[in-house]
Parts: structure tokens; C-alpha cells; sequence
């Protein structure tokens, strides 16, 4: 995550079980994490029973004041708040690296 | 089989490919279409009318009546190799008009109703629908080329939008303009307004950030047309 962190741009990153329990976070950010944890869980559990997919899927959200990074696993959620100016296709290679590395160590 | 209950002479079979030889060199195309069906009808297990009924089909630019003839002809000669021929220069055509048909993103012109900018939409390669939903989920207008079911699948992507607007202030995000869902099947990108849910479904291997730009137009489009905030 740290590397993700260093990104300019990244403002925080979340690391979260599909419960929406927090297993790690860095950057700094205003945000109630066990709030943001929470609703970042229930977004992805309502698009994964919705839809009916079980997990790897991803979701962009490109706001006014800054986009939201969600790539959902099997074991977990990571979360990444940016900038809403942030270089896209940099950040997203950045995320994919980082589930990968993540994945391996759980 | 004749009306006798006897097999046909081979003859009157070349007798009826001849006449309708001299039906085309004459230009009477109908009649000669008519005619080979008929020789179809009596002669079913004989390929040459079948080939030549598919050939004046192409040349008339009727390629589904052709390929429907083709597939006919296969199941009674597998292995003719003037039908084998036939149907994949029929596939290679259909190739060519889907090249010709998906554009690239930049060439698009979205025209003048909402109908057209659907329509042309459509035709940028890769994305395989669009849905325009209200404020509540209900579909105002669909154009998918995907076997779905429209008015569900409306309403359940703009639940899941609505939840993620609706989350925007705790997660501090501000006004939420686009959302993209990269999913195993392909993906979906919503863009949002006060009363309108603009919903585009697309292959799972394009570049969605290359269609920002275009979408973002559709949908000011859309807006503008429909007269909505």
C-alpha cells in the first residue's frame, strides 16, 4: 500500500475485509474510517449480490472534489481516495499492482 | 419427388438450372428465384440449385436469405466445397461490414434526436448498449444488442449508483459524475443528474477512459434533449 500511498495525487488507501472491517490503512484523510470501511463493504456487497458476482471486480467513481479506487478480491476490498485531477491509467496499474502483492500475502 | 411418386430425371434438373440461367441473362431475377426454389423443392437433395439461388441472393445483396440457403445446402453435402466457399466469403463480408460498422471513438457524430445519439453510440466499437433510466430506476429509453432484460437491469445498475451518490458526502467526495464498474463479464459506466441515469454497457477489453469523453457529450446531449436537469 505504501507504494500506492507515494503516488502523487493518492490521498489515502483503505484496506478492508468484505465485512467492512479495517485490516490496514495509510495515507491521512478527515474521514470516520470505520464509516468510509463500512460503506465501501456495503457498496460492494450490494453490487456483488445485485449482479451476482462473487468477487474480482472493479469500481471507479470520479467525483467533484476527489475519485474513489474500490478493486474488490475474494478475501478483501482496497479502497483508494484521490485527487480528481490524478492521472487514471497510472493510478489503476498502481492499484492492480498492489491487489497482486496483497493477494500473494494473504 | 414428381407428382408420379417417381424421382426426378436428372435432366429436367439441368433443364430448370438452364432455364433459370436464361431468366437472369434476361433480368428476370424473380422469376428465376422462383424458379430454382421450385427446383429446390423437387430436387432436395441436389446442391446446384441451392448454389446457384445463393449466388443471386449475394449479387442482390440479400446476405441472410444467402447464408439461410447455404446452411441448407451444407446439411445435404457437408463437405461441397463450392458451399464451403460460398459461406466463408459470407463471413468474411460480414466481417468486413461489423470493421465497417464499429467506428473509432473519435468519428462519431452523436446527431440531432435520442434516438441517434443511441444509435451512434452503438456504433463505436465495444459498447454493446446503452440505457437511460430516471431518477427512480424506471427506463426511459434502451438500446441493447445483448439478449437482456431491460427494465431490471435499468433499475438495479441506478440502485447501485444511487447508493454511491448517496454515500458521496461521508466519503467526502463531492458531486459524483461518472462511475465505472469493471466486472468478469464486461463493464458498465453510469453517468448521473439530478433526474437521470445514463447507463452504457461495454466489452470487457476496451479502455473505458477512452469513451469519457464521448459519453460525457451523449449524455450533455441527452440531458439537453430531454430537457432535464
Amino acid at each position: 500500500m505504501g507504494k500506492v500511498v507515494s503516488i502523487d495525487g493518492v490521498i489515502s488507501c483503505y484496506l478492508v475485509d468484505r465485512e467492512g472491517e479495517i485490516i490496514g490503512q495509510m495515507g491521512s484523510d478527515k474521514l470516520d474510517k470505520s464509516v468510509a470501511s463500512a460503506i465501501i463493504a456495503a457498496i460492494t456487497k450490494e453490487l456483488s449480490t445485485q449482479i451476482n458476482i462473487a468477487d474480482n471486480f472493479s469500481i471507479t467513481v470520479m467525483a467533484e472534489k476527489r475519485n474513489l479506487f474500490v478493486v474488490t478480491q475474494k478475501n478483501f476490498i482496497l479502497a483508494v481516495f484521490t485527487d480528481s485531477n490524478i492521472d487514471t491509467g497510472k493510478i489503476r496499474f498502481e492499484i492492480r499492482r498492489c491487489v497482486k502483492a496483497i493477494s500473494e500475502e494473504l | 419427388m414428381n407428382e408420379d411418386g417417381l424421382r426426378p430425371d436428372v435432366n429436367s434438373l439441368d433443364v430448370l438450372i438452364s432455364l433459370a440461367d436464361l431468366y437472369i441473362e434476361n433480368g428476370l431475377i424473380d422469376e428465376a428465384k422462383e424458379l430454382l426454389k421450385t427446383a429446390i423443392k423437387e430436387n432436395k437433395e441436389e446442391i446446384k440449385p441451392y448454389s446457384k439461388l445463393s449466388k443471386i441472393y449475394i449479387d442482390q445483396g440479400e446476405e441472410e436469405a444467402a447464408v439461410e440457403i447455404l446452411k441448407s445446402a451444407m446439411e445435404i453435402s457437408p463437405e461441397n466445397k463450392e458451399i464451403k466457399g460460398l459461406l466463408k466469403s459470407m463471413k468474411i463480408e460480414e466481417e468486413k461490414e461489423d470493421t465497417k460498422k464499429k467506428k473509432d471513438i473519435t468519428k462519431v457524430e452523436l446527431g440531432g434526436s435520442l434516438n441517434e445519439v443511441l444509435e451512434n453510440l452503438l456504433k463505436i466499437k465495444g459498447i454493446v448498449g446503452v440505457l437511460i433510466v430516471d431518477d427512480i430506476g424506471a427506463l426511459i429509453e434502451a438500446k441493447i444488442e445483448l439478449p437482456m432484460e431491460r427494465e431490471s437491469t435499468g433499475a438495479i445498475i441506478s440502485s447501485i449508483y444511487d447508493k454511491i451518490k448517496f454515500s458521496s458526502p461521508d466519503l467526502e467526495l463531492g458531486t459524483v459524475s461518472k462511475v465505472f464498474f469493471e466486472l468478469p463479464g464486461g463493464n458498465i459506466i453510469v453517468l448521473g443528474s439530478k433526474s437521470l441515469r445514463f447507463i452504457v454497457l461495454t466489452a470487457k477489453n476496451i479502455l473505458i477512459g477512452g469513451l469519457a469523453d464521448v459519453l460525457t457529450e451523449a449524455f450533455r446531449k441527452t440531458v439537453e434533449l430531454l430537457g432535464v436537469e
